[in-house]
């Protein structure tokens, strides 16, 4: 059973969020010099007024949301927060058509940097600051900000934080939920303040320190510059965005662990952290290699870029500082398969997380021994929990699922004539919510130029992804539906 | 609070659920993975897998942090085990254990001489006893219980098609002159709670309950039609257990003849030796030949106590055709609860529903004195101490704007005086006030009892 009112209730809750969080770009909109407050200003006005006549059309619910209730009520809060969130966009004079202000929205709260905009530097200030906002709301998940701050019922409050929020079941920090969002809310704004100050330190503008902060944090990668972080020519900076991406990286329990309990080995000895800082070093290594002795970059130039570039990738978040479609193949095809691998879990990153990856290797090393011991019995261990035969099984479909979308997407793109480079790496970019891809969406161009059904295919890879795929895809079956 | 419950069994479930909607942090420890799975999925709580006899278990679930400690795993050895570890490793001031063996008195002396302080022991089946032996007494009385120290009393029957009572209003039952102090505050009705109004209607087939004085309490049966009974002769129990005996002893030792009924042979053997004058009859209880033979017809009271809840319910019913005057059943299976009493039973009994109880009251000490919950928690007694300072306080009732579906049902003052209050009565910082309420306003009542007018409810999170 489906309740239609406590869907429009909550969601109606969620817009009035929404609506609250579109004051500071309007702040902008009337503070900085040349801008036009109106485009933010009527998009506050009609999403707020929505969730005020959602609340008042429909009842609280009396008992707690079920699963169905929450696995819905999460895909309809993350389709309505990116049509409300695009508003903005729609309204002014920037942006061509709505499904390029509809893009760019889902590119925002998904965290993936993807932009149609051929030039940044035009948007006024209010814009720029919403683009980037979004990266920051959408990447700890604005239902997570809702379970920890708005008067949400417990355990339906529970099945949403499941269905938004990647690694949930593997770990909650608090008995109670609102506890637990409340936390990791907390260490977010606290990194956040971190890397503000850091940027500053580094001789950056206020503005552009807030914007890049949220978007390095949110593992976005919209930035203020056509040119992304390259635009500013500063190491210093560039350090400071690549350690802020690798812990934006890393599941944010893992964080909790460390700064609030103070616990290192908690952190250091987890067998995710451990993959995934491994995972960045090597791959650094080789395409720092590759740099230094193939394309001739001196020795600090070449490690700097392509660790930038790798923790940017391998965290989704889609900076640049280097158009690496002019590397060699090698690092390219490196920076391809390091879009699946992803981040933590539990982090503000996409694709497919480390966890499930040493999964699959543990999997696929199981078979081995299974052909060698055939009446031998191996349990699957994730550092030292052996995982369930279930939860092994629901990994496996969940690769499956991803390849078999990412598949049919590029068929898509492909039917509407874009070419074979661009759309598979335009779809696993946009699956893994990374933004630049290679071919004609590389990280020196834009995605303004696909047709529009690219567009929204791709805007339903990007929130696909954001959800991992289960939650966004299981509304689309029959039996979703069935009493 | 922070509240570590050792087992995930109904009781848990129960226990939990109810503590974190009151806002404590409740985790628990539970070995079955499966059941893990079904606790997350019902409880806003961190579930921990993994025996509670285990330190590194418990641990893990935080029991250094733990402010209070229940263990009501299935396992009498791990439940003081947990609370032995807890004395040890963890700073919690409160420790409850359910101890289901029928040496729990040894227990309780053993723990206190070697130094385990436990706060609560609770033992299921002496609380289902002590709330069964008033209720024998007096036919088609479901159960009596008890608050301010017995002064105030609350009984709870079945409305039977042919009574007097059945199409009346409450304005009507008011005027047919009902002893002083009565009231009926609550009817249940398939699966509805109400709690009565003027213009509310009493049908057959309600159950409903009636808060009066001890004093009035005979009077009020009466008015009710119900004839209490000076004394009990024969009692029949079905099923040779723990809390079968119990009450075969305690029965025998008032003078009362009792039966017991008990399928297993050996079990029998052993029973009789336990019981003096009871009469312990190998058969099945549930079969009408054997039970005809017994002589039931007429009996004052047949209890089927055994461990199959459908046993007992279907026993209850035939009991109840071949002529028991009163039927009592016990029933493990919360839903099963209202049906069983729809049927017909007069009263049940959860071993379930009396820890639960027990814990809460426990747990809510000193701020609440009694809590009793009724069907499937869906109503609640609660007994507390009005406090200065209270909103409620110093008005009269009818001023009083009580949430919807709660009312106030008695008030004991200071000075001895019982009083079931209509509109015209006050109530004074200090009295014992015992109110019933529907669930989901009872943390809202609490806290306006219990709290003074600046610090209104921050805790109404729901």
């Amino acid at each position: 059973m489906i309740r239609a009112q406590a869907i429009g209730y909550i969601l109606g809750q969620f817009l009035l969020a929404l609506g609250t969080l579109m004051l500071p770009p309007l702040a902008f909109g009337f503070l900085s010099a040349g801008d036009d407050p109106r485009p933010v200003g009527y998009s506050l006005a009609l999403t707020a007024g929505t969730g005020a006549l959602l609340r008042q059309m429909f009842r609280r619910p009396e008992t707690d949301l079920t699963q169905r209730e929450g696995i819905l009520l999460v895909c309809v809060i993350w389709l309505n927060v990116s049509l409300f969130g695009c508003l903005p966009f729609w309204f002014s004079p920037h942006f061509k058509g709505f499904v390029d202000a509809f893009f760019e929205s889902v590119s925002g709260f998904t965290t993936t940097g993807a932009t149609i905009l051929e030039k940044v530097e035009v948007l006024p200030a209010s814009l720029q600051f919403w683009r980037c906002f979004s990266h920051w709301i959408g990447g700890m998940g604005i239902v997570l900000l809702g379970v920890a701050v708005l008067p949400l019922l417990g355990i339906g409050g529970m099945h949403l934080y499941r269905a938004e929020f990647s690694g949930a079941k593997s770990e909650k920090l608090k008995p109670r939920i609102t506890e637990t969002a409340l936390s990791l809310w907390k260490i977010y704004v606290a990194l956040t303040l971190v890397q503000y100050g850091a940027l500053r330190w580094a001789g950056m503008g206020p503005f552009e320190a807030v914007c890049h902060t949220f978007s390095t944090l949110g593992t976005g990668g919209f930035s203020t510059r056509t040119a992304s972080v390259a635009g500013f020519q500063s190491p210093a900076i560039e350090y400071i965005i690549i350690a802020f991406m690798l812990l934006a990286g890393i599941n944010f329990t893992r964080h909790y662990r460390l700064w609030v309990e103070r616990k290192p080995s908690r952190f250091f000895g987890d067998f995710e952290v451990q993959g995934y800082l491994l995972l960045v070093l090597a791959a650094t290594v080789v395409i720092a290699a590759s740099l230094g002795f193939e394309s001739g970059l001196g020795a600090e130039r070449a490690i700097r870029a392509a660790l930038f570039q790798v923790s940017s990738i391998t965290t989704t978040t889609g900076f640049a500082t280097e158009d690496f479609e002019m590397w060699r193949p090698l690092p390219q095809l490196i920076l391809l398969a390091l879009m699946f691998a992803g981040g933590c879990t539990g982090s503000t990153a996409g694709g497919l997380k480390v966890a499930r990856i040493l999964l699959l290797k543990q999997v696929v090393g199981r078979e081995f021994r299974r052909m060698v011991e055939r009446r031998g019995v191996f349990a699957i261990r994730l550092g030292n929990d052996v995982l369930p035969e279930a939860a092994v099984q629901s990994v496996l479909n969940l690769v499956y699922l991803a390849f078999v979308v990412n598949f049919a997407s590029c068929l898509l793109l492909a039917a509407v004539g874009v070419d074979v480079l661009t759309s598979i790496s335009a779809v696993s970019a946009a699956m893994f919510n990374v933004g630049p891809g290679l071919g004609s969406v590389g990280p020196s161009e834009h995605y303004g130029h696909l047709p529009g059904l690219a567009k929204w295919v791709l805007s339903g890879c990007m929130l696909g992804g954001r959800l991992e795929f289960y939650t966004a895809l299981v509304i689309w079956t029959p039996a979703f539906w069935r009493k | 609070m922070k509240i570590l419950i050792a087992g995930g069994g109904e009781v848990a479930l129960l226990i939990a659920r109810r503590l974190t909607r009151e806002g404590s942090e409740i985790t628990i420890v539970e070995e079955n993975g499966d059941r893990c799975e079904h606790l997350e999925e019902m409880l806003d709580a961190k579930v921990i897998q993994g025996s509670a006899a285990s330190i590194r278990t418990l641990r893990r679930a935080g029991i250094a942090e733990a402010e209070m400690l229940i263990a009501v795993t299935s396992i009498d050895e791990i439940n003081l085990l947990v609370c032995l570890a807890a004395q040890v490793e963890s700073k919690a001031k409160v420790k409850v254990a359910r101890v289901r063996s029928h040496e729990v008195d040894h227990w309780r002396r053993i723990c206190a001489q070697t130094g385990l302080h436990i706060d609560l022991i609770i033992h299921p089946e002496s609380e289902i006893e002590a709330r069964l032996l008033p209720v024998l007494r007096v036919p088609g009385v479901s159960d009596v219980i008890d608050f301010a120290a017995g002064k105030v009393k609350l009984f709870g029957m079945t409305i039977a098609p042919n009574s007097w009572v059945a199409g009346k209003t409450m304005e009507e039952l008011d005027r047919a002159g009902p002893p002083q102090n009565s009231l009926i505050a609550m009817i249940f009705r398939g699966s509805q709670v109400i709690i009565p109004h003027g213009k509310d209607v009493v049908q057959a087939g309600d159950h409903v309950y009636i808060v009066t004085t001890a004093q009035d309490l005979d009077a009020d049966y009466r008015f009710m039609g119900i004839d209490p009974q000076e004394s009990i002769e024969r009692v029949f129990i079905l099923g040779g257990k723990q809390v079968g005996i119990r009450l075969a002893q305690e029965l025998e030792r008032q003078g009362i003849a009792v039966k017991l009924f008990e399928r297993d042979a050996r079990r029998c053997a052993k029973i009789s030796e336990l019981v003096k004058k009871t009469v312990v009859v190998h058969g099945d209880g549930t079969d009408e030949a054997t039970l005809t033979e017994a002589n039931i017809k007429g009996v004052d009271a047949f209890l089927a106590l055994t461990g199959d809840d459908e046993d007992n319910i279907i026993a209850g019913l035939l009991a109840r055709k071949l002529g028991a005057k009163k039927v009592v059943a016990l029933v493990n299976r919360l839903n099963y609860l209202s049906m069983a009493q729809r049927l017909g039973i007069n009263t049940t009994v959860s071993p379930r529903l009396a820890a639960v109880d027990r814990i809460l009251q426990f747990v809510r000490k000193g701020r609440v004195l009694s809590v009793t919950t009724f069907r499937d928690e869906e109503a609640e007694a609660i007994e507390l101490i009005a406090q200065p300072g209270s909103k409620y306080v110093g008005k009269y009732l009818r001023e009083l704007r009580l949430p919807e579906g709660a009312i106030v049902g008695a008030i004991a003052r200071s000075d001895g005086e019982v009083i079931v209050p209509r509109g015209s009565a006050k109530i004074e910082a200090g009295d014992r006030v015992i109110f019933f309420a529907l669930e989901k306003v009872v943390p809202k009542l609490e806290s306006a009892f219990l709290e003074s007018k600046k610090a209104e409810p921050a805790r109404d999170r729901a």
